[in-house]
């Protein structure tokens, strides 16, 4: 149990929540879920693959996705997966 | 419909069931991801009305060092301090989002005076060093096994409270999207206040985790 300014308040983490949100679809209930499945896998994997040598690799990817993300897929991977299942409804009104 | 409802039955199954097959360092992921699933979400409820905050860390900062310094100074046990950290958090975001609303602050302003924010409550925490420990953080006083201070020797305490919380965090999400107050706030994303105070609400809720998870 330990709190730290940097890990509670920091950028780092006001970002990151952004970027799962948006990641996962925050238009779905389960959207932000399914981004924090992928953050926390994605910090943890590559913690475990290169353990120190890359600080900062999260975060780095982070940005490069969320550019990828809010391109291609705006509403997120379940709002993507929602329209895919049923494409001739097409664009899901009001953004 | 239905098939939804038994899917969802599943997968509450599955979650409870999970504990007991998982090995410790999953569990511990998976409490991560619970909880984070639960900060996202709350996130959610803002941003889906286009109100993007960047600075919600502000509120989770409050939501983790109110119950954490009550707990260390006072006394006061986090089942006060949580609800205490939740309310004040809140009350940010209300004192924000009405200042936001009444001049008109939307979009990438929005971001902006949000993510000040974060800034503001980090700064003040680190500037508070005599009482917060400022840049090198706290620590929770350890009195061991204790409900009465919310601490266990077992993940799985931890486990089961991440679920309900995230299960919590979920329901809030659901209320706001069949509320009356839905269409209001897509029609009109002036409604910041409305937003933010129950944004914040969730997130604060989430802050007795901080404390409560990380190793």
């Amino acid at each position: 149990m330990y709190l730290n300014p940097e890990s509670v308040s920091g950028i780092g983490v006001s970002l990151q929540i952004v970027f799962a949100a948006i990641a996962g679809g925050m238009y779905a209930m389960l959207g932000p879920t399914v981004g924090a499945l992928l953050t926390i896998a994605l910090t943890e994997g590559l913690r475990v693959w290169f353990g120190a040598n890359f600080v900062g690799a999260a975060n780095a990817i982070y940005g490069i996705l969320l550019i990828l993300f809010v391109v291609f897929m705006p509403r997120g991977i379940l709002g993507w997966l929602e329209m895919a299942r049923r494409p001739r409804a097409g664009r899901a009104p009001a953004e | 419909m239905n098939a939804r409802r038994i899917g969802a039955v599943a997968g509450l199954a599955v979650l409870l069931a999970l504990p007991f097959v998982t090995p410790a360092y999953f569990l511990h992921l998976l409490i991560q991801i619970l909880l984070w699933g639960f900060i996202y979400t709350a996130w959610s409820t803002m941003g889906r009305f286009g109100l993007v905050s960047l600075g919600h860390g502000a509120f989770m900062g409050v939501g983790a060092y109110v119950p954490a310094l009550l707990w260390n100074y006072f006394d006061v046990t986090p089942w006060l301090g949580i609800p205490l950290g939740i309310v004040l958090s809140a009350l940010l975001g209300v004192i924000i989002g009405y200042a936001c609303f009444r001049l008109k602050v939307v979009g990438h302003y929005f971001a902006l005076v949000t993510l000040a924010l974060g800034q503001v409550v980090l700064l003040s925490i680190v500037a508070a060093r005599d009482i917060t420990g400022g840049s090198l953080g706290m620590t929770p006083r350890s009195i061991g096994h204790s409900w009465y201070a919310l601490q266990f020797p077992d993940k799985g305490y931890f486990y089961a409270i991440a679920l309900l919380v995230w299960l919590g965090g979920l329901l809030v999400w659901r209320w706001i999207d069949r509320g009356i107050g839905r269409e209001a706030l897509e029609a009109i994303s002036d409604d910041e206040e409305a937003a933010a105070a129950v944004g914040i609400d969730v997130t604060r809720e989430k802050l007795r985790v901080p404390p409560s998870a990380p190793p």
